[in-house]
């Protein structure tokens, strides 16, 4: 079964260190990159491969499409089973923690940067699902 | 009529039956009967005398016999000379009729004398002659006396021997036989002849008698004689006194007047001539007298002198016309009347004028009349006594009292006293005897009567008392008033008064009565005296002034100078002071009253001083409620379910901007200013607090007629259950619009706040992620020099970012002070 890890960021430089913190703890799969909620939408509905995975690294403030304009989107489509979500923004604040809750895509909420014991989790909980 | 008289006496001697007739044809009217004849025939000679012959023989005998009597009578009358005819062809009686002629020749009588057929035989002629009570000479044509009887004897003095040698003239006085010879010739053509002479006794004495002489069939004569000494002397007197009747007849102020049968006028006296206007005698001499009689009472005047006419008495009242058209209310008396001058029957009439009377009378009836209905119409029982004969008159009341049906019996003093209360009797003469004793006109007094059922009822008795010129009472005029119910109502007053009395002594509320117009206190009760520290003599030498502070008297001056009357009645508080001048504050009641005549106020006074302070402190409670209210921005309302009206106040409208200066609004109305978005909340809290009872609040908006929205906190409460049903709620409406606007600007704040803290987690944090992502990756000892050298580069634009966040902090922070400050 493929799987492919779709960063969606605005910030390069937060993409650059994800691709590179990634890359160095072993997670070698097909990665993507994109700027907002919108163009990660727009290729996940151009996609066909009902058995591929999508891991979502999600970052809430974007422009065009936010992180949870992105998650409320994706409810009704049909790939939204193939997919799992890891939030991950720079806030702090539990709210957004709260409310990243409420979505059954979203694994967990992890604060950035992104390091070596946080992809480790991530590892554990994609193994876990 | 002395010849009358003397032609009565010789009839009422004859034995025979003998009755003596004017020569009216056909009545025959009887003039006299003697004693005989009354008693053959067993009628009382009233019965006859005035009667007409043919009318008494109608009576007495068959109508043969009747005609028989008048047919020789009229027989007498035609021939001027005596007749015998049978009295009845039955009968062993004949009647002899006989003319008798008075001194001028003239037919005065006709004498009928009855007697039994060979009754008379010479023995009982002798017999007769003999005792006879008149003397009775028989004497030959020439005057010479044959036989004399025994009273001829006694009467002349003379023996029966010596009178038979005597001539008639010898026992006539020398005097009257000069003056009237003897009239003996006469006889044969008059047959009979009665007239009076002056006699002589054989003694000398003169004496009068008065002669009848009849001639005889042999040609003697009978002569009848009677002492009429005292008789002329009775007609000498008499004879003055029908002088004195004439002159009185003359001089009487009264209407006399002589009339026939026909109501012809015969005589009449001068006062009459004046009365009926009459100018002198011819004018009514000889004419009929109905003429002045007016028409309406012709009818009853004949019908009394009529009457008169045929022997009774009668009286008759009329109006008079006179001739010269004057009217006159007459009483005439009318009496039968002999006429002997003219030897007629008529009617003697007495009238007298009794207009004046009659007037006086009328009034008098009618004030009786008067009398009569008001004491019939009064429920006073009226009773006039009449003292000196103990009589006393009483009206129907009276009866009444004394349970007598029909206005029988009769009233007096022995009657009145006994049915007065014992107890008050005494006092009752006592006040009566004082008052005649005193000669007092008015005598007046109360008392109880016992009354036909038994019962007393109390009377209020007020008499007059009329006393003659003597000074004696003689008339006491009094109406008996039924004052019982007025007893009992009294009674009933007096225990009233006394209960009243009570009530106002032993109020425990102060109250006192003073004089409207002197303000003078004139009563007071004991917690007056007690309230204002006076004893009640002292108290009752004040005036209402007195128990006021001194700056107050104008105020109760004002207010004591109003018009006021009996019934009014007036309330308030006023400022009273107690006699060691301690004010208290006084709700005084006024009752306008009538007391012992004089205009007065019956005075409540509650002393409401600690009320008045508890009052004045709720009213500044009121008061700062009021404020509260306005301050909060708070209105109270009642809604009645029934009538659909909201109770309103100035605060409701200020809350509202609806119903200005109304005490309610329909809640139609007030649904109306409700904002859209509200009205079915505020419609669904309604009805749940009416279904469940019980209380409930809400926030809504209202919209202003400048349509201003603003924010409204309502209270709902019950206020009234009626049969388990809502029928009144009552709230609150608070405007909390400018709370809501500054809990708003606190969220807006809030807002502010929570930004700062976001971009604190997000923006803050991003470039510090970066940074300490960078620095891991630069830990790495994998990193080439090229990506060492681009990691470091990020690290200085990520600090920069940072930096340039830090600032954008700060200046937030700044403007949200400056926003907060207003």
């Amino acid at each position: 079964m493929a799987k492919k890890i779709l960063i969606v960021d605005d910030d390069k430089v937060i993409v650059f260190i994800q691709k590179r913190t990634l890359q160095i703890n072993g997670l070698l799969a097909d990665t993507l990159d994109f700027s907002n909620g919108k163009l990660a939408l727009d290729y996940l509905k151009s996609q066909n491969e009902e058995s591929c995975k999508y891991l979502v690294l999600l970052d809430i403030s974007m422009p065009v499409m936010d992180g949870w304009e992105f998650l409320e989107a994706i409810q009704e489509e049909d790939f939204s089973k193939q997919l799992s979500v890891v939030m991950l923004s720079s806030s702090i604040d539990k709210a957004d923690l709260l409310k990243s809750s409420q979505y059954s895509q979203v694994l967990t909420y992890i604060e950035k940067p992104l390091d070596a014991a946080k992809c480790s989790k991530i590892i554990e909980l994609c193994k876990a699902k | 009529m002395n010849q009358n008289s003397i032609i009565f006496q010789l009839i009422e001697a004859s034995p025979y039956p003998q009755i003596l007739v004017t020569p009216d044809y056909p009545d025959f009217t009887v003039a006299y009967v003697n004693q005989s004849l009354l008693n053959a025939s067993s009628i009382s000679r009233d019965e006859v005398i005035g009667k007409g012959v043919l009318e008494l023989s109608h009576r007495l005998f068959d109508k043969a016999h009747a005609e028989s009597i008048i047919s020789g009578l009229k027989q007498v009358l035609d021939e001027k000379k005596s007749n015998e005819n049978a009295i009845s062809i039955n009968t062993k009686w004949k009647a002899k009729n006989e003319p008798l002629f008075n001194d001028k020749g003239e037919l005065e009588y006709i004498l009928r004398t009855a007697s039994e057929i060979g009754l008379i035989t010479n023995e009982g002629y002798k017999s007769i002659f003999k005792q006879a009570a008149d003397a009775i000479f028989i004497s030959t044509g020439e005057g010479y006396l044959l036989e004399v009887n025994d009273k001829a004897c006694a009467m002349f003095g003379y023996s029966r021997e010596e009178l038979l040698t005597l001539h008639a003239k010898d026992l006539v006085s020398k005097d009257d036989l000069e003056a009237t010879p003897l009239l003996l010739k006469d006889l044969p053509e008059k047959k009979s002849i009665v007239h009076e002479r002056k006699a002589i006794r054989k003694d000398g004495s003169i004496f009068f008698i008065s002669l009848s002489a009849t001639l005889l069939h042999n040609g003697d004569v009978l002569t009848i004689a009677r002492d009429i000494t005292n008789r002329r002397v009775q007609a000498q007197a008499l004879k003055q006194s029908e002088n004195r009747l004439k002159a009185m007849f003359n001089h009487e102020p009264n209407c006399v007047k002589i009339v026939d049968k026909e109501l012809v006028v015969l005589d009449m006296n001068a006062a009459g001539l004046e009365i009926i206007e009459a100018e002198c005698e011819s004018e009514i001499i000889g004419k009929e007298v109905l003429p002045l009689i007016a028409e309406e009472h012709r009818s009853s005047y004949s019908n009394a002198h009529l009457k008169a006419y045929h022997g009774t008495p009668s009286k008759v009242v009329f109006k008079l016309i006179g001739l010269k058209g004057g009217v006159k209310w007459m009483e005439s008396q009318a009496v039968p009347f002999t006429d002997y001058k003219n030897n007629s029957k008529c009617i003697l009439c007495i009238t007298r004028d009794i207009t004046d009377e009659k007037e006086a009378n009328d009034l008098l009836k009618k004030s009786m009349e008067r009398f009569e209905l008001a004491a019939s119409a009064t429920n006073d029982a009226i009773w006039d006594w009449d003292k000196v004969n103990n009589k006393t008159w009483g009206n129907k009341r009276l009866h009444e009292l004394y349970g007598r049906k029909n206005d029988t019996g009769y009233f007096n003093s022995d009657t009145f006293f006994p049915q007065v209360h014992p107890d008050d009797r005494e006092e009752l003469i006592s006040r009566l005897n004082t008052a005649l004793k005193n000669k007092a006109e008015k005598v007046s007094g109360e008392y109880r009567f016992k009354t036909s059922t038994g019962e007393y009822r109390h009377f209020f008795d007020q008499a007059l008392i009329a006393y003659n010129d003597l000074g004696e009472a003689v008339r006491v005029l009094g109406a008996m008033q039924d004052i019982t119910e007025r007893k009992k109502s009294e009674e009933a007053l007096l225990k009233s008064d006394q209960k009243y009395r009570y009530l106002f002594n032993n109020n425990p509320l102060p109250m006192f009565i003073y004089n409207f117009e002197t303000l003078k206190i004139v009563d007071c009760n004991i917690a007056a005296c007690r309230k204002y520290g006076y004893t009640r003599e002292e108290f009752l030498e004040l005036t209402i002034k007195d128990i006021r502070p001194v700056e107050k008297i104008p105020q109760i001056e004002k207010a004591t100078s109003i018009v006021v009357k009996a019934g009014d009645f007036h309330q308030g508080v006023w400022e009273h002071m107690t006699k060691d001048g301690r004010l208290m504050n006084m709700e005084i009641t006024n009752h306008i009253i009538d007391h012992e005549g004089e205009l007065s106020a019956l005075v409540l006074a509650n002393d409401i001083t600690e009320k008045f302070k508890a009052s004045q402190e709720l009213l500044k409670s009121n008061r700062r409620l009021k404020s509260s209210n306005r301050i909060a921005q708070l209105g109270y309302w009642e809604f009645d379910l029934a009538s659909k009206k909201v109770s309103w106040s100035k605060e409701l409208f200020k809350i509202t901007q609806i119903g200005k200066n109304k005490k309610s609004v329909s809640i139609e109305n007030c649904f109306k200013i409700i904002h859209p978005d509200n009205v079915e909340t505020i419609t669904n809290l309604l009805n749940q607090c009416i279904e469940k009872q019980q209380a409930n609040e809400s926030y809504f908006k209202l919209i202003w007629p400048n349509n201003e929205i603003r924010h409204i906190h309502a209270v709902i409460r019950i206020s009234k259950v009626e049969n388990n049903m809502v029928t009144v709620l009552e709230g609150t409406l608070q405007d909390v619009t400018e709370r809501i606007e500054y809990i708003k600007a606190i969220e807006d704040q809030n807002e502010k706040f929570r930004k700062i803290a976001w971009i604190q987690s997000h923006v803050v944090r991003a470039p510090l992620a970066k940074i300490v992502g960078v620095a891991n990756l630069i830990k790495q000892n994998s990193l080439s020099e090229i990506e060492k050298e681009e990691l470091l580069t990020h690290l200085l634009d990520s600090s920069a970012e940072l930096d340039q966040i830090i600032r954008d902090i700060v200046e937030i922070a700044e403007q949200v002070r400056i926003d907060a400050n207003g």
